[in-house]
């Protein structure tokens, strides 16, 4: 009888442990979410989130670079409006670049694995283009022990200038890829032109790559345009560049992944103002237009202006001034800058060019500034959507103003920058600036709210979460003071 | 009628008497006092006084007897001859043998031989306040218990901890383990009260190691009703609360609407001038003047002609916030039938919860139907239940501008406001259009259009089935099953303004201009299935050797667990973000562009074997070792299986040496224990081991997919955390089992802790899991006493019983500080060298000495980004306190409760100074001041006091109340302390006349949480509260959560 039991008993154990597989072995592989992933599949998602980026997080800078001012009936944002930066002001970029740049890292190290160059060149493209933007905001930080190298939870900062070294590096990197003969062999319309949704055509377009590069390492190069110290360096890297292969007018650089009018799926600068179209946020409403900018176009007989700003109820473009709390019936930004579909910004080719035309000036590079200035300004109107842009531009140049005509202009750099900072309203907050930073140019006003600082800061203090997850490091770089600490090019 | 039927009944308990006396004494001739003399096979009873002398009215015949009963002896019956009677009582030396408790896996065990803290709480004390959710029941009662009501609402989140937290970021709470079956935490709020009889507490890993994981943090052992052997029995109970808030922060009273960048500044008042459609409180003193109030309205009047109108408001304070909440009721109709022979028992219940909340509309209904049963034949005794649970809400969502909850909206209402002439959400000056403020919408208006309704249903069912095998052998099988499915939908209407309104008639911006096409309905949707399949198999063998002297039980046992879960939600759930084109269809075909849809699944194995060894040596000396291996199916297959053991010891040493009966006469019992356990955990959800791919930003846009690397970098090498637990008690029972008390010392290492740890960005990463490098010390002591005084108050039973626990913890791990939850200017955080549950807020510059810096010019404090140690999160004391005092038929109870040693950050308080509603942004009356104790630099690197620069918009509060004061954390800092009057219930329970159909009949006035007293530092809300749920980041609160409530009202209960 007592046999039985234990039988029982063993056969009952058994009966368990023959399940135990059945049991445990349930976990893998994760049926909720992709555990790989491929370069063709990543790479859409990093290009939108870098074009996010520079579209989205740089919203705030536009107040003090004058093409907005928070409306009346808002509560001011006190850090934005007297320049009181703290740990947690406009600093959502910080995080949002190392992420998409983790995403270019993978990207990169799959391309390698799987033979895909165009991958890894662009990849090394837009590691260098967001690894630039993080010392543009923030000067030093890290690098060589970012993205998880050496297995680093707590890296170290770099340099900024060794950082941005590191970037002009990356982008020879993408051109030596981009301009080798086997690359091209390696593409596929099918899969890489759905993929790849910057430059989009019937194939990857590699020369408006090429073209990227050079203009993102021209751009590179002339942010350091006061750093005496690096021009010898400079005019080295400028010696690889072929004038003729930067951005001409028309080569946008826009990811344009299919932005539709619902919600979720907007173009992410025009939802940073409504949820869904004719769902405001509160952002429509406080950001507004900014006398400085609102003046200017006016002065010059801007057609951009309806682009950028609506007209008040009263049928005026009126503005208010930058810091002032109280302001009614304040101009709008404009209807047609909000579009639910339109691409992504990573660099307009008016960028681009005057860059060139400032390069030319200051003999950094061969060619007729004046044409290229010109070509500028077209490439603006045009993407500002203004009517026969060829003629309005050149109407637009030749008014007698010294503001807007080359032969006019006594001091041509102040003419460009001042231009650049006209046509990247809304798009190239970031670019607009890194340029007031360099030189100063447009001489923007300063806060009207009380209580505000003498200037306006030359840089963001450290995010929050480094002084809480990575505080050795970034005590290291001691107390930052925004008033007077400056990134490295800006001296 | 009942109730004329019932009277007539109590009249005729007063028949005629005869009068008997006597004195109750015990073996050695001692009285015993307050010994209950009832008349046999009656209700008709009486009390001994201190002497043991007694006088009771006998009603019965002359062949009547009466019954002694004391505790501490054994019961004595005697019939009665004459009118006097004297009666020896014997010292009952086995009751405490006797009792029985459940333990691990529904092992019963005597108390005595338990090696670490068990813990029983009788089924009367936890429904006596007829709490609805049986952890409310539950509070104060049990040192080392601390259930946290997370919020109030007609659906109250509870979280039950144990011994304080251990686990990092894995699950704290205790496990609910029903008819020995494991039920999710949240499972508690869908349980009956009145169907468990059973409640036992194993406090920590020590009492509850054989449950494998799930011990680590204690576990909350219920057993359901299965009936009971005897006459039917079948109890109706009915029961009403109100609810009603109990406190508010503390508001001012002075000042009514202006925006803080107002206009101008009056240079006569010092104050901006009123606002009339203005949100903000930071406008002029109330002065009683007639002021207008919104903006202009139009309305076509009845001769169709379009008119202008406009609201005047007196400008006085009218307590706008206090008037928006109302009176919630709660009602409790319960039935039960049970009822059992020699073969067998049964028990069928049901309830029906009704509850209606604070904020208008708010309700709930929870619906509970259980059947239980027994049944031996011969060898085989088999058991099983069956309940099913519905619970239902209909709670206000949030609002369609900025999506806030109507307490934020109610707070943006000024003073000087009757909230409640626009609960007509349609009347002229209700609707949205014509709302009077110009920035946030009518709090009426989300209480009509936003509504998140959730449906709940549980289904548990056990069987169980007993073979004895031998006298020595006995062989049980058990099932359960536990399944959850949950749906909810929340809803939103659209918004259309007028023409008029969108124009923005003020100029101020307001909410319609941002409109011009309207808002459009909205809606989303969450459904998910939970379900876990438990098995277990015990074999149990009991031997006794050496004259019975020797008692030996070995358990040995496996234990199959599989959990199973599936989610799916629509346009974004309770965030409701699918837009919708027709009015009132909130259905995801009537969307407007691709609706958003998720969804997952959960799969989950464990498997564990275990054996458990009890020795006990002639029932005064006991060890007992346990083991366990467990698989678990999350972990790396080189990682997850691993083995803990266990051993623990009780000596009574009243009974082993009997030399102590002689010297100590007056102790009754006395047991001391020492355990020491090791448990294993896996506190990592599935499928942790590889990174994920996601598709975000939007995507997929038409075909382009995009899948984005996540934010948390996996860790594969994962390895199970330990909890080694040491513990040693004390268990003394004196006078005649009056006095009773126990002391527990206990400690506990937690190694290898799970931890999601935050991570610079700068990794490319946000998040990783690793096993913590270092241990979490947690140690404390819990005292509990119960104490019948031996003070004669006549008829009058007073006993007092309070327990206390002291807790002590500290994170020794070499980490940085990991954040648990919580917002940029406080948060909850582990931090190294600190008890596991820290606050951190930013603060002010301050000089050496601690003192604010300001600046000499502004008068401004200036935010420091380094985040400040603010205490601990968790309390480190927790009081129990209970009282009760019986005189006839009148039982009064009261529990109250302390909780201490530890600060909650009001995140509440930064809501109230932005809308300038708190009392502190009233403190300079809204005129200048000098920040208190501040200082400014003297310009050589050190600080002098500062006695000029003021604050100068102390008044607008522009600068300085909304937007400064509130931007750290600092000022929200408030010490957690409180007394709570948790439970008062006064009972009657109306005399019956014997052969009554109805056997019992009590009514009681109950109340719940009714005074709460909180230290002068907390001006805010309920530091029991968290934002954060039933979550790990507990103690920070804000305005999405509703003023704390307190709950009075009666219960009737009749049995037949």
């Amino acid at each position: 009888m007592k046999k039985i039991y234990i039988g029982l008993i063993a056969l009952l154990f058994i009966g368990l442990a023959g399940c135990t597989k059945a049991i445990l072995d349930v976990n893998s592989p994760n049926p909720n979410a992709a555990s790989t992933s491929t370069p063709q599949l990543t790479t859409p998602v990093a290009l939108e989130n870098a074009a996010r980026i520079s579209q989205t997080d740089y919203l705030p800078l536009s107040e003090w670079m004058g093409f907005t001012a928070t409306n009346g009936g808002f509560a001011l944002d006190v850090a934005l409006n007297s320049y009181q930066l703290t740990s947690t002001s406009l600093n959502g970029s910080w995080q949002d670049l190392y992420l998409n740049i983790s995403n270019w890292n993978y990207i990169k190290t799959q391309a390698t694995k799987s033979k895909l160059p165009l991958y890894e060149a662009i990849s090394d493209l837009f590691q260098a283009y967001d690894f630039s933007c993080l010392v543009d905001l923030y000067g030093n930080v890290p690098y060589t022990d970012a993205l998880l190298k050496s297995n680093n939870f707590t890296p170290k900062y770099d340099k900024g200038s060794d950082v941005y070294d590191s970037c002009v590096a990356l982008v020879n990197d993408a051109l030596t890829i981009l301009n080798d003969p086997a690359t091209p062999l390696t593409i596929s319309s099918a899969t890489d032109n759905a993929s790849i949704i910057v430059f989009k055509g019937s194939l990857p377009d590699l020369t408006k790559w090429i073209r990227f590069a050079n203009s993102l390492k021209l751009r590179l190069l002339l942010n350091q345009s006061k750093v005496t110290s690096k021009s010898a360096y400079i005019t080295s890297e400028l010696a690889t560049i072929d004038p003729s292969m930067l951005l001409q007018k028309g080569d946008d650089v826009t990811a344009d992944p299919g932005y539709i009018g619902s919600s979720g799926k907007l173009s992410p600068y025009s939802n940073l103002f409504y949820s869904a179209p004719g769902q405001a946020l509160d952002a429509y409403k406080i950001y507004h237009a900014n006398n400085f900018a609102l003046n200017f176009y006016k002065s010059t007989n801007d057609p951009r202006i309806s682009f950028f700003y609506d007209e008040d109820g009263s049928g005026k473009y009126s503005g208010n001034d930058f810091g002032n709390p109280n302001a009614d019936n304040v101009s709008a930004l404009g209807a047609k800058s909000i579009d639910f579909t339109a691409p992504s910004v990573i660099m307009l080719s008016s960028e681009a060019l005057f860059d060139q035309a400032e390069a030319i000036q200051r003999g950094w590079l061969v060619g007729d500034a004046k044409a290229v200035y010109q070509s500028a300004i077209e490439a603006s109107f045009s993407f500002r959507k203004v009517d026969n842009p060829v003629a309005a531009a050149a109407a637009y140049t030749s008014q007698g103003s010294a503001n807007t005509d080359w032969d006019l202009a006594t001091d041509k750099i102040k003419l460009i920058i001042t231009q650049k900072w006209a046509a990247l309203n809304t798009t190239s907050i970031l670019t607009v600036y890194d340029d007031y930073r360099r030189t100063g140019i447009p001489s923007v006003p300063l806060s009207i709210f009380p209580g505000h600082l003498a200037n306006i800061p030359r840089r963001l203090i450290y995010p929050q979460s480094e002084y809480n997850l990575n505080a050795t490091n970034v005590a290291a770089e001691g107390t930052i003071n925004p008033e007077t600490d400056k990134v490295f090019w800006d001296q | 009628m009942l109730f004329a039927l019932l009277m007539l009944n109590a009249a005729l308990v007063f028949a005629q008497t005869r009068t008997i006396t006597g004195t109750v004494k015990d073996e050695t001739n001692t009285p015993v006092p307050f010994t209950t003399v009832t008349e046999t096979g009656t209700r008709n009873a009486t009390t001994a006084d201190a002497n043991g002398n007694f006088t009771i009215k006998m009603k019965g015949s002359s062949g009547g007897g009466l019954t002694f009963t004391a505790t501490g002896f054994t019961p004595l019956a005697l019939k009665v001859t004459g009118t006097e009677i004297d009666a020896k009582l014997t010292r009952n030396a086995s009751e405490l043998n006797a009792v029985v408790i459940n333990t691990a896996l529904g092992i019963k065990r005597t108390a005595r031989s338990t090696g670490y803290s068990v813990t029983s709480i009788p089924t009367t004390s936890i429904t006596q306040a007829r709490a609805t959710n049986l952890a409310n029941g539950l509070s104060g009662k049990v040192a080392g218990l601390a259930v946290f009501t997370v919020n109030n609402g007609v659906n109250p989140q509870t979280r039950i901890v144990l011994r304080g937290e251990r686990s990092i970021l894995g699950n704290n709470q205790a496990a609910i383990v029903l008819d020995n079956i494991p039920v999710t935490s949240d499972y508690i709020q869908s349980i009956n009260p009145d169907d468990i009889i059973s409640t036992t507490i194993l406090k920590g890993a020590n009492a509850a190691a054989l449950y494998g994981s799930a011990a680590a943090n204690g576990v909350i052992l219920l057993t359901s009703n299965k009936g009971k052997k005897g006459r039917p029995r079948i109890s109706l109970t009915q029961s009403t609360t109100i609810e009603n808030i109990s406190f508010f922060p503390k508001f001012q009273t002075r000042f009514g609407a202006a925006s803080t960048e107002g206009p101008f500044v009056d240079p006569l008042t010092g104050y901006i001038p009123h606002v009339p459609f203005e949100n903000q409180q930071y406008g002029a003193e109330y002065n009683g003047a007639v002021l207008p109030l919104g903006v202009p309205v139009q309305y076509t009047d009845a001769n169709g002609n379009l008119r202008d109108t406009m609201q005047t408001v007196v400008y006085s304070n009218k307590n706008a916030i206090k008037k928006f909440f109302q009176t919630g009721l709660t009602t409790q109709n319960g039935i039960s039938y049970s009822d059992g022979d020699d073969h067998g028992t049964f028990y069928l219940s049901g309830q029906y919860v009704s509850t209606t909340g604070t904020i208008p509309k708010d309700k709930s209904q929870r619906s509970v139907v259980r059947l239980g049963a027994t049944r031996e034949y011969g060898k085989f005794s088999a058991s099983g239940s069956v309940s099913y649970t519905s619970f239902n809400t209909d709670v206000a969502g949030t609002d369609y501008n900025q999506g806030r909850p109507a307490y934020w909206n109610a707070l943006n209402t000024p003073g000087e406001i009757d909230i409640r002439q626009y609960r007509d959400v349609n009347s002229l000056f209700g609707q949205e259009s014509n709302f009077y403020n110009a920035y946030y919408p009518n709090p009426y208006w989300q209480i009509y259009n936003s509504r998140v309704v959730t449906r709940r249903q549980d289904i548990l069912a056990n069987a169980e089935l007993n073979f004895k095998a031998a006298d020595w052998v006995n062989l049980t099988y058990r099932i359960g099953i536990a399944g959850t499915s949950y749906q909810d939908k929340a809803t939103k209407a659209g918004v259309i303004f007028t023409d008029y309104s969108i124009s923005d008639p003020a100029g101020a911006s307001n909410t319609a201009s941002g409109f011009p096409n309207g808002v459009t309905p909205k809606e989303g949707d969450d459904l998910s299935i939970y379900s876990t399949v438990q098995s277990d198999f015990l074999a149990t063998f009991n031997k006794k050797f050496l004259n019975n002297d020797i008692d030996v039980k070995f358990i040995v046992g496996g234990t199959v667990n599989q959990l199973s879960s599936r989610y799916a939600s629509v346009g974004g759930g309770l965030s409701a973000t699918t837009q919708l084109q027709i009015p009132g269809l909130y259905n995801v075909s009537n969307a407007i562009g691709v609706p958003v849809v998720t969804e997952g699944k959960v799969q989950q194995g464990s498997f564990g074997a275990y054996g458990d060894l009890q020795l006990s040596y002639k029932n005064y000396l006991f060890i007992e070792a346990t083991g366990r291996n467990d698989w678990v199916s999350v972990l790396n297959p080189s990682n997850r299986s691993f083995f803990y053991p266990g051993i623990s010891g009780s000596f009574v040493f009243t009974d082993a040496f009997n030399s102590i009966k002689g010297s100590l006469p007056w102790l009754d019992f006395g047991k001391i224990t020492a355990s020491y356990t090791k448990v294993g955990t896996v506190s990592l959800g599935a499928y942790q081991l590889s990174n994920t791919f996601a598709q975000t930003s939007g995507f997929p846009y038409g075909s382009l997919t995009g899948f984005a690397l996540g934010t948390n970098l996996a860790n594969n090498g994962i390895k199970p955390e330990f909890t080694s637990a040491y513990e040693y008690g004390i268990h003394l029972t004196m006078f005649h089992s009056r006095v009773n008390l126990e002391a527990t010392y206990y400690k506990e290492d937690v190694s290898n802790e799970v931890v999601p740890i935050s991570l610079s960005s700068s990794t490319g990463f946000l998040t990783t899991t690793q096993n913590l490098p270092g241990l979490i010390h947690n140690s404390g002591i819990e005292l509990t006493g119960d104490v019948t005084p031996l003070l004669n108050l006549g008829p009058v039973e007073w006993s007092v019983g309070a327990n206390a626990s002291f807790m002590q913890s500290k994170v020794d791990a070499d980490i940085a500080p990991i954040l648990i939850g919580g917002y940029g200017a406080g948060s909850v955080y582990t931090v190294q060298g600190k008890p596991i549950r820290e606050l951190r807020v930013t603060d002010y510059k301050r000089d050496p000495q601690g003192n604010v810096i300001v600046d000499a010019k502004t008068g401004y404090p200036t935010a420091d980004p380094t985040l400040k140690d603010a205490g601990r999160s968790t309390p480190g004391v927790i009081l129990g306190i209970n009282t009760s005092f019986k005189y006839k038929a009148f039982a009064l109870h009261v529990q109250g409760e302390y909780r201490g040693d530890y600060n909650v950050f009001q995140f509440i308080g930064d809501a109230l100074s932005f809308t300038g509603t708190s009392a502190i942004t009233a403190v300079a009356g809204r005129g200048k001041f000098i920040y208190p104790n501040s200082v400014i630099s003297d310009g050589h690197g050190g600080y002098q006091p500062n006695t000029t620069a003021a604050i100068q918009d102390g008044a607008t509060g522009g600068g300085f109340w909304a937007s400064k004061y509130n931007t750290v954390g600092s000022p929200f800092v408030a010490s957690g302390a409180y007394w709570k009057i948790r439970e008062v219930s006064l009972s009657y329970r109306i005399p019956l006349k014997d052969n009554s159909p109805i056997k019992e009949f009590n009514v009681s006035l109950v109340a719940r949480n009714l005074f709460t007293f909180l230290p002068k530092d907390n001006p805010y809300a309920d530091p029991e509260y968290s934002i954060f749920g039933t979550g790990n980041a507990q103690s920070v609160s804000n305005e999405n959560l509703s003023p704390p409530t307190r709950i009075f009202g009666a219960s009737v209960n009749l049995v037949f």
